[in-house]
C-alpha cells in the first residue's frame, strides 16, 4: 500500500487480489460496504446507499469505546467500474458543529499480475483541515517518525513541496 | 478573532522564509530567548524580532517575559493537528482496506462464469 500526502489531503493507491467489478460492488452495494467499512476497532455497520450521482448513502458505525457514528455523503461521480466520488461527513448531531464535507475519489484499475486479473484502486481522500495545510506544504509531516521527533526536539524542515511515501 | 483565510495566509508566510524555519526548528529543541535565536543568524535583534512577529502572527510560536527577557517557545498545536488528520485517514483506509482484502480472499471461489461477489457476511 502506497500513501501519498498532498496539499490537501491522503492518496492511498493498492492493488486488490480480484477483478474490477468486485470492487466496484464491494464500493457500492451497501450489504457489501458494511462488512469493510470503519477502522479496526467497529464493531457493526448498517448501510444505505443510492448509488447515483445526487443520491445519498449512510454509514452507522457501532465503534468499540466510542459509540455509535454515523458518516453520510452524496455521490458526485459514478461511472462503472472505473471511477466513483463521493462527499463525507458526520451526521448532524444536536450540539456538535459538523465540519465542511470531505470529497473521496476512487479509481479502479485492471492489473494483471501473476497471470491474475487484479485491481488497482487509487482513493483520494481531501478533507485536510485548513490550518494544517501549511504544514503539510512545509513538510513539517512529511513522516511520522520525522513529527514524533520534532515533538522530541529535532525537526527538520524543509521548503514546501509534496512529499511521497511508501508504506 | 481572527478570519480563518488570514491565518492560513499568515501560516503560509512564516513557513515559507528558510531563517523562520530555522528559527523554529531550533525552538524545537527548547525555549530561546531572542538573543540567542539571532546568534546563528548573526543579524540584528530587530531583523529577528521582525520574523518572530510574524511567526506569532500564525500562532506557531508563544512569547512570555522573564523579567527583562522574553522567552520564545514554540507552539505544537496547529502541528499535530496537521499529523493527527493525516495519521488518522491514513490509518483509518489502511484498516478498511485490510479488511477489504480480507473479505475479497474469503469470497473469490464464486461459481465459474459468476462474475459478482457473494453477498452477506462470512
Amino acid at each position: 500500500m502506497n500513501i501519498e500526502r498532498t496539499d490537501d489531503g491522503v492518496i492511498i493507491t493498492r492493488v486488490f487480489d480480484a477483478p474490477r467489478d468486485r470492487l466496484w460492488t464491494a464500493f457500492t452495494d451497501p450489504e457489501i460496504v458494511q462488512i469493510w467499512t470503519g477502522c479496526a476497532q467497529t464493531s457493526s455497520v448498517r448501510s444505505t446507499a443510492d448509488v447515483r450521482v445526487g443520491g445519498s448513502y449512510r454509514n452507522e458505525l457501532d465503534i468499540d469505546g466510542v459509540g455509535t457514528m454515523v458518516m453520510i455523503g452524496t455521490y458526485t461521480e459514478v461511472d462503472p467500474p472505473n471511477r466513483l466520488a463521493y462527499t463525507m461527513n458526520c451526521e448532524p448531531m444536536a450540539g456538535m458543529p459538523q465540519g465542511p464535507d470531505q470529497n473521496i475519489t476512487v479509481e479502479f484499475t485492471d492489473v494483471v499480475e501473476d497471470g491474475r486479473e487484479k485491481t488497482q484502486v487509487r482513493l483520494v481522500h481531501i478533507g485536510l483541515p485548513d490550518e494544517a495545510k501549511p504544514f503539510v506544504q512545509a513538510g513539517v509531516t512529511a513522516s511520522f517518525k520525522r513529527l514524533d521527533k520534532a515533538m522530541a526536539g529535532e525537526w527538520p524542515l524543509q521548503s514546501p513541496k509534496r512529499i511521497k511515501i511508501e508504506a | 478573532m481572527v478570519k480563518q483565510s488570514a491565518l492560513l495566509d499568515a501560516t503560509f508566510a512564516a513557513l515559507s522564509d528558510p531563517t523562520r524555519r530555522g528559527i523554529l526548528e531550533r525552538l524545537s529543541k527548547g525555549e530561546r530567548n531572542v538573543t540567542e535565536l539571532a546568534r546563528p543568524y548573526r543579524m540584528s535583534l530587530p531583523a529577528v524580532s521582525k520574523h518572530l512577529r510574524v511567526l506569532e502572527r500564525a500562532g506557531l510560536i508563544k512569547r512570555s517575559r522573564h523579567g527583562r527577557e522574553h522567552h520564545i517557545r514554540v507552539d505544537p498545536q496547529p502541528i499535530q493537528q496537521a499529523r493527527d488528520w493525516i495519521a488518522l485517514y491514513a490509518e483509518v483506509w489502511q484498516q478498511q482496506f485490510d479488511k477489504l482484502d480480507a473479505y475479497l480472499a474469503r469470497t473469490k471461489d464464486a461459481a465459474p462464469g459468476t462474475r459478482h461477489a457473494k453477498k452477506g457476511k462470512s
